[in-house]
């Protein structure tokens, strides 16, 4: 990677003009853009002025700022609390503490990886990516439709308000601190479940259940039977990291393990 | 590319260092003499590189240079008085072997200790996992480490 200039704007509004320009590039964390040795970026844009560090309460839920670390959401108390543990869980592999202090959610969520954990955890929470221009768009939707807003800037990421009754993540490594071979969460709620597998290796794929099949979480066999029919119809792929069967075999087990996890949370025995 | 000069605390002194926008702090800090920062991979996974920025564990191969401006940098160099005692329990468990990874293993066993003191075994190496060793097993460091606590717990250095 090259770099001509870096700019450091003071405002939001400076950052998106810069934004349009040709060749111009956000720094988030630097861990993925630092790597493309091709690359030849004629401006950098560093927001680490405009306050994007923070974890927010606000009346619409958790505002979690672009430029907040994975470390930081991982360790975050109010976080762990809200996602009863998922979200630490999901991060607590991903390459290591040093990595962590680095990595950005801006740079996970905008990076729309297939192997990430943390878009998996966030997009089972019906979390929202909040552009400068774009507004609010649903993880959900930004991971499946495969654009991005162009030339526009993720400022946050929102949780709802809405606290899940539970929340589990699962993931399954060939070897620790390497991308998963595939990852689950699930977050359960009043109205219905939500299920994202992801590492497929394409981007996550979310799932609902409404309320009225709640009772998947409450039975082995009710558990065992959603997760090898999801693990039949999902479509999985091969990589390097695994075959489409062995991916195929690992969702059997890992959405019956979230689905376990959950109803221990909801019976209160975690 | 654009040249410019940044500032930084480097262990407890003012530094200046010039500067391209793609310059790694890596790079700026092996210049200013920092040898126990090593390059192990430059590609954010193996450890060798940590060094701390603003008091947290970073991977300096990974952190452009401009990112450090205003902040403060430490490496071994700078803590050698907080990890003198801890790095003879390491040797004295035959924990180093080639050695090249170990100053970033220093690094970063002390960022844990300053944020966990009393650490279990399954902490220690949750904490340690993004330091490689291409040498051991690992259970060299962990022996340290514990035999470390423990000696600590004890009120004094017992090899």
């Amino acid at each position: 990677m090259t770099v001509k200039t870096v700019v450091r704007p003071g405002t939001m509004e400076e950052a998106y003009r810069l934004a349009q320009e040709k060749n111009a590039a956000i720094a988030g964390g630097m861990m993925w853009l630092r790597l493309e040795k091709k690359k030849s970026i004629g401006c950098l844009i560093d927001l680490s002025d405009l306050g994007l560090d923070k974890i927010e309460k606000t009346g619409e839920g958790l505002r979690i700022g672009a430029y907040v670390t994975l470390r930081m959401l991982e360790t975050d108390p109010g976080l762990n609390e809200y996602s009863h543990g998922a979200l630490a869980a999901s991060m607590k592999n991903i390459v290591g503490v040093q990595f962590r202090n680095l990595a950005t959610v801006g740079g996970s969520v905008a990076g729309r990886f297939g192997f990430s954990d943390v878009i998996c955890v966030l997009a089972a929470l019906g979390a929202e990516a909040e552009y400068c221009r774009a507004g609010r768009i649903p993880v959900e939707q930004l991971i499946k439709e495969g654009n991005a807003p162009e030339h526009d800037i993720l400022t946050s990421v929102l949780l709802p308000k809405a606290l899940p009754l539970a929340c589990a993540y699962q993931a399954h490594r060939n070897t620790a601190a390497d991308f998963p071979a595939l990852n689950c969460a699930v977050a359960v709620y009043p109205d219905g479940i939500t299920c994202a597998v992801g590492a497929r290796p394409g981007r996550a794929a979310v799932l609902h259940l409404p309320a009225s099949e709640l009772s998947v979480l409450h039975s082995d066999a009710a558990r065992r039977a959603y997760a090898e029919k999801t693990a039949e119809t999902l479509a999985l792929g091969s990589n390097s990291r695994a075959s489409e069967d062995y991916r195929r075999a690992l969702c059997a087990v890992l959405v019956r393990r979230v689905l376990e996890d959950a109803d221990r949370q909801i019976a209160g025995k975690e | 590319m654009d040249k410019t000069e940044i500032t930084f605390t480097l262990n407890g002194k003012a530094r200046t260092a010039d500067i391209t926008p793609d310059t790694t702090l890596f790079t700026v800090l092996r210049a200013l003499g920092c040898v126990s920062v090593k390059c192990g991979c430059e590609t954010s996974s193996c450890g060798l590189c940590t060094v701390f920025l603003d008091g947290k564990p970073v991977l300096s191969c990974s952190v452009p240079a401009f990112r450090a401006d205003g902040r403060t940098v430490e490496t071994l160099e700078g803590l050698q008085a907080e990890a003198e005692e801890f790095v003879m329990f390491i040797a004295a468990q035959g924990a180093e072997q080639c050695g090249f990874c170990n100053p970033g293993y220093v690094m970063n066993t002390i960022a844990l200790l300053r944020e966990n003191p009393d650490p279990t075994d399954d902490e220690i190496r949750a904490y340690l996992a993004g330091n490689l060793c291409r040498c051991s097993g690992y259970e060299g460091q962990l022996r340290g480490i514990r035999a470390y606590l423990d000696s600590r717990k004890k009120g004094g250095a017992e090899l």
